[in-house]
């Protein structure tokens, strides 16, 4: 097998990789910078405007606020995604009956279709026949049932549950593997040192999951960006675009309002957030670990 | 049945006076003087016969159209009609069409232009055909139109459905009139005798559903382009009046006549006149709320006439154009009725004789006799073209409806939105929710579109 091991088999091996890469990964990201610097409605030629785009964007009251959208449901989506995933996966770890059937009911919602997952819930966060208020009235909790989509308020908490409830299985997947590799001895060296659950959480699992913790939280962090498919089905980024997030914003600015110039500006705005969100946190993380943190 | 109870209509003296509708190549809002007009199509409808023969005649040709509506079959049930008529006389033309929801389609059509690879032939926006026109995407179809005779068979009104520079791009898809629908019953249960003409009867017919537990206006926010009836009220306040004003800047829409327009919006919402889950509800949840009997009156056009006829309430559907406004010093007595978005060749399409052969003979059935009967007498929507056919008023009440109301003698004006680019339109569409949700107050509605027209001063 040495012969893989030589240069021309390594750049032989990656060029198909690295062409499909750049043809449609970073040949459409260069254009899209390109048009955020133009005035272009998707016909014709684009005018080139500079940083017009980029100035505009903070005095967009309508950017502004899925900016602060998409801020809240990432933040919700992290705390619950985290919390709850890590929680799932110490379940799943335990040999019980119905221990496959629990992880299959709790991956399905992550294969199911977005907007599939959007009708469903449209179902049961309407706030005036939907199950959820319906249930909530029911049992004389009238105070709960809130406007949970279609307000101005709640939207970003709905649509943080939802995503949540849609990748739980899948981070919890991850944890479990994580869960996995933790050697088995230092558990037992724990208990014989009589060490409680909760110790043997927070001083061996929680310590041992650095690394999966790390990329959970950034795969949150991108999967927050994309999400689109909820918006539209849940909300339609409404009422009167109160409840979109960076994404569906971009989507509508580009294909509906026609301003493609402006529309990519909020897509290179979304993939420097997400990237630079991701670069930040595992920097920190690196430095920590680096600090023996 | 009895006969004295049929009333037999005749569409063609009722289209006939719809020659006052104007299209989008008029002034727009320009209200426009009826003059009759009479068929002269069949020298020019042979000639064009006979040309299709010689291009198209031999060879297999398939032409590629796409449609704004996902489900052609139950949207446009005369397309489909049509097209199978058409293709039974013409065998060796196939009509390969495909339908995506308006806004999908939209965003198809620009990407396809990108692309250089748009379908034979399409719909479009009027704003969106006159931009897609100026960068050479569309065919130039004025020397055929005339050549196939099918300005001919046009109702007056809608010839030069969409010009630019004074060329025909675009051909009528279909007769744009939109206002409020009213269930009769529902009125009468309310103690409400006859529809609204003034504001002040529109509120008062309102608080009267309330009070009887009726949901006045069945309107759903999720789909912003439903502000159909919404755009006549602008126009009462003199949108038309200040169009040139408004493109070139010396007039802006935070202006008092604007500012009202966003208030009675306002009233509405506050007098409880929505749908109360109208941010949660898009135009088909509310059309069928509508005709499940659970809201009096629905804001929609002419488009809806098949699924009303064919609903259980068709026989008591009324239509009214929407308020009048005492504080406004424009027209009052004025109602969409123009055409609609157009169909378009594409440029690339045109390149090939024999397929623009095929394309033409196509237009010119639709247009012609037997697409129109069709249109009329099968499907039960209003036609582009003059039809001398009759149709029985009991069986097709809301056709009636639909015919009297186009021949009443409120003036004609287009649709705001087609004098508009698709950003301020939208954004117009946005605004009058924003504020129909509570979202924004009139000021900020106002300021929320100035803002989108200042960007493209």
């Amino acid at each position: 097998m040495h012969w893989l091991s030589t240069k021309k088999a390594k750049i032989g091996l990656l060029a198909p990789t690295l062409a499909v890469y750049t043809l449609f990964i970073i040949v459409p990201v260069i254009v899209a910078v390109y048009y955020s610097f133009t005035e272009y409605s998707g016909l014709g030629k684009a005018t080139f405007t500079g940083l017009e785009n980029y100035f505009r964007m903070f005095q967009d009251r309508l950017f502004l606020i899925a900016l602060k959208n998409t801020f809240l449901v990432l933040c919700a989506s992290v705390v619950f995604l985290m919390v709850g995933s890590f929680l799932i996966a110490l379940i799943m770890n335990v040999d019980f009956k119905g221990n496959g059937l629990f992880k299959m009911v709790l991956f399905a919602p992550y294969v199911i279709a977005p907007i599939i997952i959007g009708i469903i819930w449209g179902y049961i966060l309407n706030p005036n026949y939907g199950l959820l208020n319906s249930f909530l009235r029911a049992v004389g909790l009238d105070a709960l049932a809130i406007e949970w989509i279609g307000g101005t308020t709640w939207t970003p908490l709905a649509l943080a549950i939802v995503f949540t409830w849609q990748v739980l299985g899948f981070h919890s997947t991850i944890f479990l593997s994580g869960l996995r590799t933790i050697p088995r001895d230092l558990y037992e060296a724990a208990s014989i040192d009589g060490a409680s659950g909760i110790q043997k959480v927070f001083r061996i699992t929680l310590p041992m999951l650095k690394e999966t913790i790390m990329i959970n939280v950034v795969l949150v962090i991108t999967g927050v960006f994309k999400i689109y498919e909820l918006v539209v089905q849940l909300t339609g980024g409404g009422p009167a675009h109160q409840s979109e997030l960076l994404t569906s914003y971009m989507y509508f600015t580009v294909f509906q309002s026609r301003r493609y110039g402006y529309g990519m500006a909020i897509a290179v705005a979304v993939l420097v957030c997400s990237v630079l969100g991701s670069f930040v946190y595992i920097q920190i993380t690196a430095r920590k670990r680096r600090e023996g943190k | 049945m009895r006969k004295t109870w049929r009333r037999v209509i005749s569409l063609g003296i009722a289209v006939t006076a719809a020659v006052s509708m104007a299209g989008c190549s008029s002034q727009s809002g320009e209200t426009t003087a009826a003059a009759a007009s009479e068929t002269q199509g069949t020298e020019a409808e042979s000639t064009g016969a006979e040309a299709a023969e010689t291009e198209a005649g031999g060879e297999q040709v398939t032409i590629r159209f796409a449609e704004h509506v996902a489900d052609i079959e139950a949207q446009n049930p005369h397309l489909m009609k049509i097209i199978e008529a058409f293709e039974a006389e013409n065998p060796n033309i196939t009509i390969d069409i495909s339908g995506r929801e308006v806004s999908e389609h939209n965003t198809q059509m620009t990407l396809l232009a990108g692309e250089d690879n748009l379908p034979d032939i399409f719909w479009l926006e009027q704003a969106t055909a006159r931009e897609f026109a100026e960068n050479g995407y569309l065919y130039d179809l004025t020397e055929m139109l005339d050549t196939y005779g099918i300005n001919d068979s046009l109702l007056p009104g809608l010839v030069g459905s969409c010009t630019v520079d004074g060329k025909d791009y675009g051909l009528p898809s279909e007769v744009m009139m939109v206002g409020f629908f009213y269930n009769k019953d529902l009125f009468e249960q309310a103690g409400i005798t006859e529809a609204p003409i003034t504001y002040e009867e529109f509120q008062d017919a309102v608080e009267k559903l309330n009070a009887a537990g009726i949901t006045p206006l069945a309107i759903g926010a999720m789909d912003n382009y439903s502000c159909w009836a919404f755009e006549t009220m602008l126009a009462r306040y003199g949108f038309f009046e200040k169009l040139d004003g408004l493109n070139d800047g010396s007039i802006s829409w935070v202006n008092d006549d604007f500012i009202h327009y966003f208030e009675r919006l306002q009233e509405m919402r506050e007098n409880q006149t929505f749908t109360s889950d109208i941010a949660n509800i898009g135009y088909f949840e509310a059309k069928e709320s509508f005709l499940g009997g659970n809201a009096a009156m629905f804001n929609s056009g002419a488009w809806d006439i098949s699924d009303f006829e064919n609903s259980e309430i068709a026989d008591k559907i009324g239509f009214f154009w929407g308020p009048t406004f005492s504080d406004s010093e424009y027209p009052q007595q004025i109602g969409i009725k123009a055409s609609g978005g157009v169909y378009v060749v594409s440029s690339k399409a045109a390149e090939d004789p024999a397929l623009l052969d095929a394309i033409m003979k196509f237009w010119q059935f639709y247009y012609g006799e037997e697409g129109t009967r069709i249109i009329a007498e099968e499907t039960f929507a209003l036609p582009c073209s003059q039809y001398n056919g009759a149709i029985d008023e009991t069986e097709h009440p809301v056709l009636a409806t639909m015919i009297a109301a186009l021949n009443d003698d409120w003036d004609a004006v287009t649709e705001p939105f087609n004098s508009l680019s698709t950003s301020v339109a939208y954004g117009y569409f946005d605004a009058s929710f924003g504020v129909m949700t509570g979202v924004y107050s009139p000021e900020e509605a106002a300021q929320y579109v100035e803002d989108l027209h200042s960007m493209e001063r």
